[in-house]
């Protein structure tokens, strides 16, 4: 790709680029197994190989493969994806504090899930969760038409204030609900706070591939993000249509943090380190910046939900609790770090 | 490929900054755009760049409305660097001047060997061939301002148009700059156009001069002929006297309030 006259640095610069996101996977991997084996009820290496080729009714079979796979997939695919949102939303926003929850996502959800909960206690899990989804893509559609989405042109700036307010209005529609209801909020306190445990496998199946979808997508935009993140005016000049590319940020954002808030509830902070510490990684370039919060994000969730299991043992905490507490100290770290260089 | 407008009509909401202008940008020239602050110089620039929509008219790139060109060709024809803009700053010099490759690129054409020789030939133009590793944060003021410039040489566009190129720089890299542009006007018949601040530099690189005034082109020419103490005295609201500039034969301004403070 790059001829001798380009200095070597580059390459090598790359190529470390490459080997440390393989060794990144191998972790990642060590702690899918991690999130596999260990918790309350004992299991080892030989249980999870007897799940799957010789599955009796034991106790250890059981949590695996109803409860431990699907919330180390759901770990691992909802970091990913609220990590990638983040970063989409940093660059949307060019503000450094930007998280998907900044365009609604998290309030719209939260509202939509405790009403439906409150006052169609019927309803099943499944639905439970599209209307959480269509809570949050409703607070997105509100923001984008307030930011003057249809009118064509967004103002970032509009976004983060229309954001706010709408996520306020939203958060004191819950509150009312909740003040009403105390019943509803015992039962969806542990959802509000983030939770990837008690999830089925079918609600994942349908996830997955939605997920993988968008991250896909998020690969095939990072030289119109590149260019984007040189600021609006630059990029239009050289001939990105930036109102679309904007349009399909959103998108994505709703698709990929919508579906994480509807699954596991407003998961804090992931959204908002996770970009900062792959930029502090790998830089601002996106063919690195994408596939390393990918990776990253999901290494963070599945840490953050084994560690969940042995904070007050053996009670398990909501894994957002976790992540909050994981995340804080790391991110003034990273702050500080990125405001001495 | 000429550049002009047609009864252009700029403003924002109901409020209009510049009304009916009809320029034309001399071709392989180097067109100064000049007057007061809030005056409209760097609209009309944008406008002629299509960042903006006019409220009225249009604005003509070779024989077509500017805005019924798909953009990306207008990007191999036209390049805008904008007023003081702000990159990652760890993006590196090299790969802050590869963006300009970008309207060559598609699903079908990826980055190619000749790309990377006009990468070259931009870093070498500009003088930054031995520091095009080097992150944007390590840069000082004028350099950086040179990487963007590279950048738009990248783009390898005839016209190149320019909002306050030399803005928030030491007079040392303004004239280094201005310099760059105009060799670049000379050596490679690029149409330039700059929206700057300052008369005198004006005078001195301008082939021609296009001063705004109250939304209107107030006086359009070579400088030599343009520039007059009423000039001065109506487009910036100062007194002035004119005298021709000892080492360039151009007009240059001395300006003042009253002759006794």
């Amino acid at each position: 790709m790059f001829n001798i006259k380009t200095p070597k640095l580059i390459l090598e610069s790359n190529k470390s680029k490459l080997l440390l996101l393989i060794g990144l996977l191998f972790l990642l991997i060590a702690f899918f197994f991690a999130s596999l084996l260990l918790g309350y009820i004992k299991t080892d290496f030989y249980d999870l190989v007897n799940t799957y080729t010789n599955y009796t009714d034991s106790i250890e079979n059981i949590v695996i493969k109803n409860s431990r796979m699907p919330r180390a997939l759901i770990a691992l695919f909802i970091g990913a994806s609220l990590s990638v949102s983040g970063l989409l939303m940093q660059t949307l926003t060019k503000n450094p504090m930007a998280s998907p929850g900044l365009l609604g996502v998290n309030s719209g959800a939260a509202f939509f899930m405790v009403f439906a909960y409150s006052f169609m206690p019927n309803l099943t899990h499944n639905y439970l969760m599209i209307s959480s989804f269509v809570g949050a893509a409703l607070a997105v559609l509100f923001v984008y038409a307030l930011a003057g989405g249809i009118k064509g042109t967004i103002q970032t700036f509009d976004l983060t204030l229309a954001g706010a307010a709408i996520s306020a209005i939203f958060l004191s529609f819950t509150q009312m609900v909740l003040y009403k209801d105390q019943k509803t909020m015992e039962e969806i306190l542990f959802w509000l706070t983030g939770s990837v445990e008690g999830r089925s496998m079918d609600s994942l199946v349908k996830l997955i591939p939605i997920m993988l979808i968008g991250w896909i997508i998020c690969f095939l935009l990072a030289k119109r993000l590149n260019l984007f993140s040189l600021g609006e005016e630059i990029a239009k000049g050289l001939g990105l249509n930036t109102e679309l590319l904007k349009l399909q940020i959103i998108l994505l954002v709703v698709v990929l943090a919508g579906a994480s808030v509807a699954v596991a509830g407003p998961i804090a902070l992931v959204g908002l380190i996770i970009p900062h510490f792959t930029r502090f990684l790998v830089g601002a370039e996106f063919k690195w910046a994408i596939p390393y919060s990918i990776v990253l994000g999901a290494i963070f969730l599945l840490s953050a939900d084994v560690a969940s299991r042995f904070i007050i043992y053996p009670k398990e905490i909501p894994v957002g609790a976790v992540t909050a507490i994981l995340g804080t100290p790391f991110f003034i770290y990273i702050a500080r770090k990125a405001e001495n260089k | 490929m000429n550049i002009s407008t047609n009864n252009l009509t700029l403003g924002y909401g109901d409020f209009i900054v510049l009304k009916d202008i009809n320029v034309t940008i001399p071709k392989n020239k180097v067109t100064i755009l000049v007057g007061s602050n809030g005056c409209g110089k760097s609209t009309l620039l944008k406008t002629m760049a299509r960042l903006l929509k006019p409220m009225s008219g249009n604005v003509v790139l070779g024989d077509m409305d500017i805005f019924q060109k798909p953009s990306k060709e207008i990007a191999k024809e036209l390049a805008i660097l904008t007023q003081s803009p702000d990159a990652p700053s760890d993006l590196t010099v090299f790969n802050l001047v590869k963006q300009g490759r970008y309207p060559y690129q598609s699903w079908f054409n990826q980055w190619s060997k000749e790309d990377e020789n006009i990468v070259e030939y931009a870093l070498e133009k500009t003088g930054l061939s031995s520091i095009r590793n080097k992150k944007l944060s390590e840069l000082s003021g004028g350099q950086k301002q040179r990487v963007w410039i590279a950048m738009t040489l990248a783009q390898q566009t005839e016209i190149i148009l320019l909002d306050e190129p030399t803005n928030h720089l030491d007079i040392k890299y303004k004239i280094e700059v201005l310099d760059l542009l105009k060799h670049l006007n000379q050596h490679e018949k690029r149409t330039i156009v700059i929206v700057l601040h300052d008369i005198n530099l004006a005078c001195r690189y301008a082939d021609h001069i296009i001063a705004i005034k109250d939304g209107k082109v107030y006086a359009e020419g070579d400088p030599k002929e343009i520039v007059t103490e009423k000039l001065i005295n109506d487009v910036f609201d100062i007194n002035a006297k004119i005298i021709e500039c000892p080492l360039f034969k151009t007009p240059m301004c001395i300006t003042y309030q009253n002759l006794s403070v």
